[in-house]
Parts: structure tokens; sequence; C-alpha cells
């Protein structure tokens, strides 16, 4: 079988005779690319921004606790136990091991912990208190002794102590601060009581300075570096050493010494696709603890860590959603630009489709070669935006640029081929009446078809979204732009209608040129493509504005910089809505250029007849304007009322409390919908007088002798 | 003088058009001279290529002659402006298209009318026209169709009549059978013989086809820009007069066959 080799120079020559629509089309390409590949990077960030300050504005640091090994001795007594602060090393290493990789990855350095119960000062002044600690991490925390020196054992390493003993005699060091507002000095005693009133026996051994107050190791103890005066009285700590510590444990009961292994958990090191299996696992940890009155040595670990994620992976993933749907709206609007770019392109050609089929050119030759140019246009265009993408954000996103790049692709050719076929095709219309009426029916009901699986789909996605909320998938997401594509589709069936009754009425004024106007719109309002990309593009435009006033009036917006993690999220989701607001309408402005350019010869062709019959050339401009104001202003009216009963229909789905901090009801940006409106009508007042100004050029016999042809 | 003191109604005298320049300019028309005297039909015949429509677009003023001029009424049509030629069309000149140019939510009527919707003709006295002439050209019965409802012969009947609604001095019509098949083209033709006599019009009717010649009162024919030998065109430049033999009264719309 013969291969089909394309004509190379028909190829290159429509090329270069329609460069401006390809272009037109690759510049669409181009930037909906580069929006659609740079927003899930981009997202992913702000992603990873939100969650590190989640973890760093609510904290959720892991404690693990364990209680110590019994001490008792023969006879009643208790034995000191001289490598208690081995075991307390082993007890970190133990709890470390049980992190596992993933989560043990974004956690800085554990502090281990011994911690006595609060007690009094009894020196009959103001109320105050005073613990005990043992702190550790891997080399700290470092002090200088600045007087005295460390704590040191009291008794041989493996006294033992009898039950009703007098209290234990416990060194411990003092910062300066605590020194000086105690006013105690090295040997000094610290007159001590826990709250059943039994003294404890605290010598100070010696006043230190740390080396780092930045130290995580001081984070459980603050009151170790300086007095921490709170609302029940000043609250002072001594610092035990690896030697005095088995003495502390003597000097209080069994189980009074708590002992903690804490681990911080570093944001820098977090990002949001660590997030799910460092929940889970810190869920698996918490699950697994034993109860806290068990009298075992099981790690019993405490924190509120998986609740910080589950808070912030809500909050992102609702993000994420709502991303999606801003990017569908885009995606939607653009692949209806490209459809009307490819029938545009068409109609330009369908006489030589035509000629190039009646010539002898198979079908698949004349697709091939369309298919050929479109596919260099639309790869070299999302190339071209992917690079763009990739310049602008942290990395490129494949998800969302296949409808783009697919409908760039093949809507040409498809037509195209189409239109070619219908060229040459041998089926004739019926001359029999009822056989043509049967036609024209078949012909409706595959439309009515088409568009009733449009309605089916935009319930549908609003059903998904009702059920499952914002995170209900590629369907939920598509609700806004599938019911913006319906309420189009409802608007653009009831145009010709409403066009009829209108010209009706004009007809019976004294103002041809609205008649002629009005009669212009009604012959062409059969055209649904122009008027879905009108009505949509300002519906989802307005959908947008209203979503981005909604948010910025969110207070989780006012209260960006002050640490929530929905700020940078919410931020995010703004400025894409507004990029989103932005695009929206520059697309429906060329649609309404595309839409404009392929009927222009039509509607030049019958202001030329208009023209012979004595129209002057500035009332040929209004009808022009007459033709072309009716779509725009349905969709400069009907766009704005459909993107907020959208906005009304969806936005209690959309999860906005999540980012914004509270439910908010849909604002009204009423300037920006009306700035809108009034844009795509200012359109109307530009496109007419530069197609006449275009149109100019040409006779009125030229017009009229390629309209014959 | 001109057709209003027994003249002729158009005079087109040394006109040129040439498409293009250099080696590859087309010359359109060639010093192209004639008269048409008022109330003639004449037929202008040529291959396709030979000017015909050329030379239709420049006495309507459709189209402007690199030199010559073109009096129609008495008005230099050469000479005036978009707005003038615009004038010019509303009052004077009308124009039949091969392919009807109606527009196709308008019913018969409405295209009819818009001639004199144009003019702001009173809405009693636009109808009342509009009725009489599409009882002229056989259509009373289709008036408010619309043209996707009327066959080719019944649409172009409406172009003619559309063409008449304002009461021109002179109907050009190009190629008005050339979509139609023989029968029903010869019917149009046969309608717009009527009409000259029934309304006293001038038509200068461009035709491929030999067998509506019979139709008209003079035979102009072109050929590569030029006119060929013209037998009405007298020696001494003026024009022989209509034949007057036919009947001015209305044409009977039945049996055209068209429908």
């Amino acid at each position: 079988m013969r291969i089909p080799v394309p004509h190379w120079p028909s190829v290159a020559g429509r090329a270069r005779a329609d460069a401006g629509p390809l272009l037109l089309a690759a510049v669409v390409v181009a930037a909906i690319t580069l929006l659609a590949g740079a927003v899930p990077p981009l997202l992913t960030a702000t992603a990873d921004a939100a969650v590190r300050e989640a973890v760093r504005g609510n904290g959720g640091d892991l404690q693990v606790h364990s209680r110590m090994e019994a001490d008792d001795g023969p006879n009643g007594s208790r034995l000191r136990h001289p490598r208690l602060a081995e075991d307390v090393d082993d007890f970190r290493a133990r709890a470390t091991e049980e992190l596992g990789p993933g989560l043990r990855a974004v956690l800085r350095p554990p502090v281990a912990s011994v911690i006595s119960p609060t007690l009094k000062i009894t020196d009959g002044s103001v109320l105050r208190t005073f613990q005990l600690a043992y702190v550790a991490r891997d080399g700290g925390p470092a002090v200088t002794w600045v007087a005295g020196g460390p704590p040191r054992p009291t008794a041989s390493e493996t006294a033992s102590v009898p039950y009703g003993a007098p209290p234990w005699v416990v060194q411990a060091g003092l910062s300066e601060a605590a020194a000086a507002a105690l006013q105690v000095r090295p040997g000094a005693r610290i007159p001590l009581a826990d709250d059943q009133g039994n003294v404890k026996d605290v010598q100070v051994s010696g006043i230190f300075r740390p080396q780092d107050k930045a130290d995580p190791a001081w984070r459980p103890l603050p009151a170790l570096l300086n007095p921490v005066t709170a609302a029940n009285g000043t609250r002072f700590a001594g610092l035990l050493s690896r030697e005095s510590l088995p003495d502390a444990r003597l000097a209080f009961g069994q189980d009074e010494l708590r002992r903690t292994v804490r681990f911080t958990p570093d944001p820098d090191r977090l990002t949001w696709a660590m997030v799910p299996p460092v929940a889970a696992r810190v869920v698996a940890l918490k699950a697994a603890s034993g109860s806290s009155a068990a009298r075992d040595g099981s790690l019993k670990w405490e924190t509120r860590l998986d609740g910080v994620l589950r808070t912030v992976s809500a909050q992102v993933e609702a993000a994420f959603a709502q991303a999606s749907l801003l990017v569908v709206t885009l995606l939607a609007v653009a692949v209806l630009v490209l459809l009307l770019a490819a029938d545009l392109l068409v109609r330009r050609r369908a006489r030589a489709l035509a000629a190039a089929r009646q010539r002898g050119m198979s079908l698949p030759v004349i697709g091939g070669e369309l298919l050929l140019e479109s596919a260099v246009t639309a790869l070299l265009a999302a190339a071209a935006g992917l690079g763009l993408a990739r310049a602008v954000a942290p990395g490129v996103s494949w998800e969302w640029i296949a409808p783009v790049v697919v409908t760039a692709v093949a809507a040409g050719p498809a037509f195209g081929t189409l239109t070619a076929a219908r060229a040459t095709r041998d089926r004739r219309v019926p001359a029999n009446r009822s056989a043509r009426r049967w036609m024209r029916d078949t012909v409706r009901l595959r439309r009515a078809a088409l568009e009733l699986g449009v309605l089916v789909a935009a319930a549908g996605a609003l059903v998904a979204l009702y059920q499952r909320g914002i995170g209900g998938g590629v369907l939920a997401a598509s609700a806004p732009a599938l019911c913006a594509l319906a309420g189009a589709l409802l608007l653009a069936k009831a145009l010709p209608l409403a066009l009829r009754v209108a010209l009706g009425r004009l007809l019976r004024s004294r103002r041809p040129l609205a008649v002629f106007g009005a009669a212009r719109a009604a012959a062409t309002s059969a055209r649904l493509l122009p008027l879905l990309v009108l009505v949509t593009s300002v519906a989802l435009t307005s959908y947008a504005l209203i979503f981005a006033a909604t948010m910025s009036h969110g207070p989780a917006l006012a209260a960006v910089g002050q640490g929530t993690a929905a700020g940078p999220l919410a931020t995010g989701l703004l400025r894409l809505a507004w990029v989103s607001a932005v695009t929206l309408p520059v697309l429906g402005l060329l649609g309404l250029a595309l839409g404009t350019a392929a009927g222009a010869p039509e509607r030049w062709q019958t202001l030329t007849r208009l023209r012979t019959l004595g129209l002057r050339p500035r009332e040929a401009r209004w009808v022009a304007a007459g033709e072309l104001l009716p779509p725009v202003l349905l969709a400069a009216v009907g766009g704005p009322l459909l993107g907020a009963l959208l906005a009304h229909l969806t936005f209690g789905s959309l999860s906005l409390h999540l980012l914004t901090g509270a439910a908010p009801a849909p604002a009204a940006p009423w300037w920006g919908l009306g700035l809108v409106a009034g844009v795509f009508l200012a359109a109307v007042a530009v496109v007419v007088p530069v197609e006449s100004a275009l149109r100019r050029r040409r006779r009125l016999s030229e017009v009229l002798r390629a309209g014959d042809n | 003088m001109t057709g209003g003191n027994g003249g002729p109604l158009v005079s087109v005298r040394g006109v040129h058009r040439r498409f293009g320049s250099g080696a590859t300019a087309v010359h359109a028309l060639r010093d192209v001279t004639f008269d048409l005297a008022p109330g003639t039909m004449t037929a202008l015949v040529g291959r396709s290529g030979s000017g015909k429509t050329t030379l239709l677009n420049v006495i309507g003023g459709l189209d402007r002659p690199d030199s010559g001029t073109v009096l129609v009424d008495g008005t230099d049509v050469t000479s005036l402006d978009e707005d003038g030629l615009s004038l010019l069309r509303r009052e004077k000149v009308s124009y039949v298209f091969q392919t009807f140019g109606l527009i196709p939510v308008l019913s018969a009527a409405e295209n009819v009318g818009a001639p004199l919707r144009l003019a702001r003709v009173p809405a009693a006295e636009r109808e009342r026209r509009v009725a009489l002439l599409l009882e002229l050209v056989g259509l009373a019965d289709h008036a408010e169709q619309v043209p996707g409802e009327l066959s080719g012969g019944q649409q172009q009947r409406v172009a003619i009549a559309r063409a008449l609604a304002a009461s021109p001095r002179l109907l050009i019509a190009d190629e008005p059978t050339g979509q139609l098949d023989a029968e029903t083209g010869l019917s149009v033709m046969a309608l717009l013989r009527g009409v000259v006599e029934s309304e006293g019009v001038t038509a200068l009717v461009s035709t491929h086809d030999p067998t509506m010649l019979a139709l008209a009162d003079r035979v102009i024919r072109i050929n590569d820009g030029h006119l060929d030998q013209d037998p009405g065109q007298r020696s001494d430049g003026q024009v022989d007069q209509p034949s007057g033999t036919r009947s001015h009264g209305r044409l009977d719309s039945d049996g055209r066959g068209d429908s």
C-alpha cells in the first residue's frame, strides 16, 4: 500500500496564508500551557510553605514519656542508681529508633529531660516555685560555671535509702539570673517543700552561664535559664548533672520524676509531600502508646503534630481542589477558543480544501497535512509555554495541559477533513419534502443530544460537588466550568427567539438600520460556538472575580504575616483567581475577535448588498454593530448573572472556610463585574470600525464578485 | 442631454478599467463608449472574463474607471463620493445579482421593502408598494415566506421586485439567470422584459445565454474589454429609441413554472 505523502508546498503555502490564526492559536496554547504547567508546582511550593508555617506556628513537638524502672532495694529501702543518666540516654535512643526513618528525617535531634514535680520555696516570701531538671541532647547543653561547679553526687554511687529517712540531699546548679533573684551562692541550701509539705534538701553547687541560650535543650524548662513570672508566682529551676541525677531520684518518690524525650519538628525539612507518611507514622505511634496507667517502661507518645498536619492537610487539599477548579475554568474557555480558531481556519480554507478534494486528494492526505501543521504549531507553542513555566515556577506539571494541546492538534484537522469530505460526498438534498424534513430533524436531534450531554454533565458535576465536596475529583472541580457552559448553551438557545421577537418589533418601527442589524444578528445567532465562548468566558470571569473578592474578605488573609498556615494558601489562591479573572476575559475577547473574523465575509457580503440598495458606509457600520452587539450584550448581562449564580450554587461546597477562617458569603464585586461587561461592550465599538477600515480597502465590486464565486 | 429630455439615460464615454499593473495588468475595459435609451432592455453579452461585470459595476458606481465618464440620468457617476453613490443607488440605480442576495431571516415582503425602509418611505406607502411589486412578480401568495422557503426562481423574482421597489431609472442585472435552470431563467428574463415595459425602467442585463437575447431591445457584445460593433449604436453617436411595441400592462403571473 502506498503511504500518502504530504504535498509540502501546499502545507507551507497554507501555513503562510493563515499565519495570523495559526499564530493566535499558538499564543493561546503557549499561554494556557504556561499557566497550567506552572500552577501545580507553584501551588506545591505554597503548600510546602503552608505546612512549614503551620508547624512553626502551632508547635507540634513530639514528647514521649516512660516510667523509670523501680529502684526498690532489699529490706524496704531504695537503691541509688548510679547509671541513671545512661538509662536516659538509652531511653532517648529507643524513642529515636521507634520514630522510623521518615518521621525521624523531619525532626531535630531529641532532647531528653528528667523533671521533678513543682516545689514551693518556703522562705516566707511571695509565692515562688522550684523544679529540678536534668536535660540532655547530643553534646549539650554547654554551660560555663561562673561560680562553684557542676552538681556532684552527695553519697556513694551505690548508697541505699531506707524508707522514712530524712530528705536526701541533692545538688543543683542555678543560672546567674536565678541565683541573683534567690540571692544564693554556691553551697547555699534552698528551702523547699512539696505539696504535701515534705521538705526537700537542695544544695546549690554552682552558678552557670549558658553558652547558647537558644539551645533546644533549654526548651523543656525555660526557667532553667531565667526565672519565669506567671500568674501563680515566679518559677525557678535548678540544673541537675549526670552525677546528681541519681540523688534527685532518691530525693523524690518512685514515680515523681518525669522522664521525657522531646522531638521538635524542623519546618525547613518538612514538605507537603512528606505530610501523609509523617502524619500516618505519628498516628501509629500514638495508637501504639501504652496507657498512662501502665506501670511498665513502654513509651507513651504525646503530640499535637498529627492534629496540626491534619488541619494543614485539609487546608492544602482544599486549596489544591480550588486551584484545580480555577485551572479547569481556564482550560474550558481555552478549549472553546481553540475550537473557534480551528473553525475560522477551516472557513478560510473551505474553498481550497474542497478544490483539493475535487482534484482527487484523499481525505487521509488532507487530514495528515492539516495534522502536521497543527501538531507542529501546537507542540512548539506548548514547548514554549512549558519553558516559560519552568522559568517562573520551581517545576513543571503536565497534568493539565493535555486538553489544550489535544484540542489545538486535533480540532483543525478534524474540521478540515469534514469540510473536505462534505465537498465531494454524493449525498444530495432530497427532493422529497418529508425526506428533507427527516434530514433536518436528524441533524437537530444529533445537536440536541450533544447539548443534552453538556447539561447532564453539568448536573452530574454539580451533584458530585455537593455530595463529595471540592475534593471530589476532576468532575467536581469541573462543576463551575460545565455549569457555565450549560448556562451559556441555554442562553444561546434563547437568543434566536429573543432576536426574532426583537426583529418583529423593529419591523414595525421606522429604524431601518436596527431592522437590518437585528436581521443579521438573527441570521447568525444559530452559530453556537462564538456565543458559547463569549458567555462562558464572561460568566467564569465573573466567577473568578467573586471568588477573589470573597477570598480577600476572609479573615485568614487579614492575618497573613501572623503565622497562620492558611495565609500562604489563601494568598496563592487569590493570586490564581486574579490571574484567571484577567486571562478569561482576554480569551473571551480573543473569541469575539475570532467569531467576528469568521463571520466577516458573510456579514460584509450582506452589507455590500445593502450598499447596492443605497446603504451609506457609516450606516453599514451601524448595521454591523447591530449584528455583533446582541451576543455581546447577552454575554455582558447574562455572563455576570450566571457567574454570580454559579458562585451561590458552588461556594458552599468549596470549603472556603478552611482558608478564610470562616464560611464566607459570596462577595459581590460590582465594579469588577461592571468593568468586564463594559470591556466587552466597548470591544464591539472597537471591532466594528477596525473591521470596516479593513474592508473599506476592497471595492464593493470585489466583495460582490468574491461572494458570487 | 440625457433621459429626462429624450436623450440617453446612460451615457458611457471612453471608459478604461485596468486591474493590476505592469506586465500582469489586465485591461478589463478599453475605451468603451455607448448610450442606453430610457425604457429599453439591453442585453450585455460576452464570454467569461470579457468585462461584462466590470462594465456593469462601473455604470452602477460599484467600481471606478481609470478614465472616461459615465452619466446616469444626467449624473456623472465617476465624480460622486461614497455618499453620493449611495444616494444614486438609493434613488436611480438598482441591481439584481446572480445569487439573489436576499436577507435570509426577512420575509419576501420585507426583503422587497428593504430599499423603501432605507429611503424612509412611510409604512403604509411601503406596504402598498411591496404588495404591488409582489403581485407584479407573481409572488403575492408568498409574501410572508422567508427566502429559504422559496425556490431559486422565486427568490430571483423577489430580488427583481426589491430592485424595482424604489422606482429606479436604471436596473442592472448581472447574470440574473446564472443559477437557474433554462425554463426558470427564461421566465425570469420574461419578467424583466415585462417590468421594463410596465415600470418604464431601463434595464441592462448581462447574460451568457443566447436564448435570452430575443427578449432584449438591443444586444451589446463585449469581447476582451472592447465593445463589438453594436447594431443599436448609430455612427452619429445617437441611440435607437425603444420599439415601444410591447404592452406596458402588468405581467400575468400564471404559467411561469419556476416555483
